[in-house]
């Protein structure tokens, strides 16, 4: 590159910075300003969840689905105010024994209702997801250093996240466009899409189940940790997230997933199944919930439970 | 640390705001850049402390007993190259050894099975270990005096910025450098700017980005794609791994310039060559020139007529091979090259080529397509999955554009701007040796007389935008792993 003979480095170096340093602040301002994040730094969220130890009456647990269907706070209207209640739900999160024994170590010892609900995804009983493609172990395999600084700098280093193309779209669309997420400090992100794409999450599954299957042993293993839950006194729900008819059907063909045969065992191992209607809620990629479909699961499930709950006092 | 991190950030900036009160003393200077250099190894792992000073000691201690007892040289340098290159083969090659131990046993129907081990690979441990080694040979060879100050010897063997992967420095050029003060020149101090804005973002922007791509292709045991596609994620990691490897040694030059030393140049524009020969002299020119001044030259180099010249190239490029990995893909990369090498010497394919004005810009797609496959060797997990893609590469009986759309637009965009730049580098290059000028130093193509500073400023911002907004997902280093 070109050296020219007598300058000052400094003064060049400088302008570059600063004129660089300008620009940076004003890309990021437009990201912000159109952004389609709002809530807790999504990095806080991340990184918070996994510093959560010990502090829970209801947990839930799962993968995507999970975390983006379930919200603690309309739990807490329903099931009461004094209840505290996380969602520990993670992307591609399976049920393997590290991510279940963390899920046993977020009860408060002296909570009295412990209350686990299980957002059963054919994609959560895998191999790869239970152990390998795991949002939960990828985080806390990160360096602990790395994971502070995540929790302590999140909202500036999400000033500086790389810009995805649809950031590109929604700053052009001045916000009205995009993947809108709200995160919640329970644990919940509230999820939607303009324009949606019903079908968008089918291409991802076909190649997802041309390649693995629902292993006995995740489930095997899952149901044994469910048995070992409820004679500790954990009242252990689990339901099958809805999602649209399309993706229903590739996963009941290709998945190797046996929702009666699961349900069955997981009554005896002493889960208790929460049943839905699967129809009523609406997803925006065929996979995952748009919020007012989240927030009416959550209302359902809510007061399934509680049904559930004043059905056992009577018989008590 | 990573240089593309957020410690680092804050771990430069006080760096090099504490630099100038420390520099002006020798000892303090020394341990300035020790603490700090151990800092920023440390950070990984501070156990990876031990093996560097271990060995650092060893070389140093051997060095000097050298001096003083020069009747027992051979002895001393033995021990200084048991000592490093058995910790080099503990550490990156105990699993290699054992693992193929098994094989052979399983093969003759024996029934001994050696116990899989393998230790955590230190960081950076093939590139001080060979720093260590130049210098034991080196002070064997009265090449070099040894230096007397424990604290002028760590500071040339852990100076930061080339610690974890190079430029492999000789100890002749840096300790003389480490002696001095020496206050950097505008020129050092724009320029060593101009290469860390640009190392980064051959790293973030353009290394990063390309690998997504590169790793979904070769995350198939048995791949299955095109070959059109094949040819492209080809061209993907050969950039993925320049733009990687250079980037660093980019940064890691521009941060030894801001301190007034210089580093040498460790790639140039290796893409461009027109043989095997060029090519060696432009790619990992530290490593090569180690390899050819501590192996290719002791077993005979070329001096010994053609044969021995072969043999010796071919050890040279059989031990390289092996040096940047433990597996025999990386031994089959490196006999490819000395196959090439072999070829090209022997026939001299490329002169009667280089005569004819549009056969000669053939020259360098002939050398840059048997590049490419050398790579897939050198990239692949297995040799069965190098030896199915490259059927890959040849096979003209699939559709060439079946596959294509698996491939997303963000790498494919920064295949084309790295391919651009080096394409114009070409232009340049051409240029020049059509003009019968040294191109000895190509620079960018932006550089000389081409670039007003203006333009040249303007690339620069550019650069540090898209670097924080246009980096990929983030990752080490390749050649963290060697």
């Amino acid at each position: 590159m070109h050296t020219a003979q007598t300058f000052s480095a400094n003064k060049r170096i400088f302008m570059v910075s600063c004129l660089a340093a300008l620009l940076i602040l004003a890309v990021g301002a437009l990201k912000w300003r159109y952004g389609v994040e709002h809530g807790v730094d999504k990095n806080m969220f991340w990184s918070g969840k996994i510093f959560w130890n010990k502090q829970f009456d209801v947990v839930m647990a799962g993968d995507s689905r999970t975390y983006r269907g379930l919200s603690p706070a309309i739990f807490q209207q329903i099931l009461g105010a004094h209840q505290r209640i996380g969602n520990f739900g993670f992307s591609s999160c399976g049920f393997g024994a590290q991510y279940l024994s963390q899920v046993g170590n977020l009860f408060d010892p002296a909570s009295r209702q412990k209350k686990l609900i299980l957002g059963i995804t054919p994609g959560a009983l895998t191999v790869g997801n239970a152990t390998i493609n795991n949002g939960y172990l990828n985080l806390i395999r990160q360096d602990i250093k790395d994971l502070v600084i995540m929790h302590q700098f999140g909202p500036l280093l999400s000033f500086f996240d790389p810009l995805a193309p649809t950031d590109i779209v929604s700053i052009v669309h001045h916000g009205k466009t995009g993947y809108f997420q709200q995160y919640h400090p329970d644990g919940w992100i509230a999820s939607a899409k303009i324009p949606e794409h019903p079908d968008e999450a089918l291409g991802p599954y076909i190649a997802t189940w041309q390649q693995q299957k629902v292993s006995p042993q995740v489930v095997a293993s899952l149901l044994d940790r469910v048995s070992g839950w409820t004679k500790q006194g954990v009242q252990v729900f689990a339901f099958s997230p809805p999602t649209s008819a399309a993706l229903h059907e590739i996963e009941r063909r290709m998945s190797g997933f046996d929702p009666e045969d699961f349900k069955k065992r997981f009554e005896q191992a002493g889960g208790i199944w929460l049943d839905i209607q699967p129809g009523k809620y609406h997803s925006y990629d065929g996979s995952h919930l748009r919020e007012d479909g989240a927030r009416r699961l959550s209302t359902d499930l809510a007061q399934a439970i509680r049904q559930h709950e004043s059905l056992a006092y009577q018989k008590d | 640390m990573l240089f593309n991190s957020f410690i680092f950030l804050i771990f430069g900036a006080l760096f090099y705001w504490l630099w100038p009160h420390f520099k002006n003393k020798e000892e303090r200077r020394y341990l300035f850049l020790i603490i700090a250099s151990f800092i920023f190894y440390g950070w990984w792992d501070w156990r990876f402390i031990f093996l560097l000073v271990a060995n650092g000691l060893l070389v140093y201690y051997t060095a000097i007993a050298m001096a003083e007892f020069p009747r027992f040289k051979k002895g001393w340098l033995s021990l200084a190259l048991l000592g490093n290159l058995g910790c080099l083969m503990l550490f990156k090659y105990l699993g290699f050894f054992t693992e193929n131990i098994n094989s052979i046993a399983h093969l003759f129907g024996l029934s001994l099975h050696v116990s899989h081990l393998s230790l955590v690979l230190p960081l950076g441990i093939s590139f001080f270990t060979f720093e260590c080694l130049s210098y034991a040979v080196d002070v064997y060879k009265d090449e070099l005096k040894p230096t007397r100050s424990l604290l002028h010897f760590f500071a040339f063997l852990s100076l930061f910025p080339h610690l974890i992967a190079g430029p492999i420095i000789r100890a002749s050029d840096l300790l003389p450098q480490l002696k001095k003060v020496i206050n950097p020149t505008e020129v050092q101090k724009w320029e060593g700017y101009k290469l860390i804005v640009f190392g980064f973002f051959k790293k973030v922007v353009i290394a990063d980005n390309l690998a997504p791509a590169v790793n979904a292709a070769f995350s198939t045991p048995a791949p299955e794609y095109s070959m059109l596609y094949w040819w492209v994620i080809m061209l993907m990691f050969a950039f993925q791994i320049f733009c990687d490897f250079s980037g660093y040694s980019d940064i890691a030059r521009g941060l030894t310039k801001w301190m007034g030393y210089e580093l040498p140049v460790n790639f140039d524009h290796p893409y461009v060559s027109r043989s095997f020969r060029e090519f060696w002299g432009r790619w990992h020119i530290s490593l090569s020139t180690w390899f050819r001044d501590y192996v290719y030259i002791p077993i005979g180099g070329s001096k010994n007529g053609l044969l021995m010249g072969l043999y010796a190239m071919w050890v040279t490029m059989l031990v390289s091979g092996f040096w940047h990995g433990a597996a025999w893909t990386f031994v089959i990369w490196g006999a490819l090259h000395a196959l090439y090498l072999s070829v090209e010497r022997l026939t001299r394919w490329q002169q009667p080529l280089e005569k004819l004005p549009v056969l000669r810009h053939l020259v360098v797609l002939l050398i840059l397509i048997q590049v490419l496959v050398a790579w897939v060797f050198f990239r692949a997990a297995t040799f069965t999955q190098a030896m199915a893609i490259v059927g890959l590469l040849f096979d003209f009986s699939h559709p060439a554009f079946r596959s294509l759309h698996m491939l997303k637009p963000f790498p494919l965009f920064a295949l084309g701007i790295i391919f651009l730049w080096e394409f114009l580098v070409y232009i340049k290059v051409s240029w020049a040796a059509k003009r019968r000028e040294e191109t000895l130093s190509i620079g960018g193509p932006i550089g000389g007389r081409f670039a007003p500073v203006f333009i040249e400023a303007a690339v620069l911002l550019l650069m540090i935008v898209a670097s924080v907004y246009c980096r990929g997902p983030g990752g080490a280093f390749i050649y963290f792993q060697f």
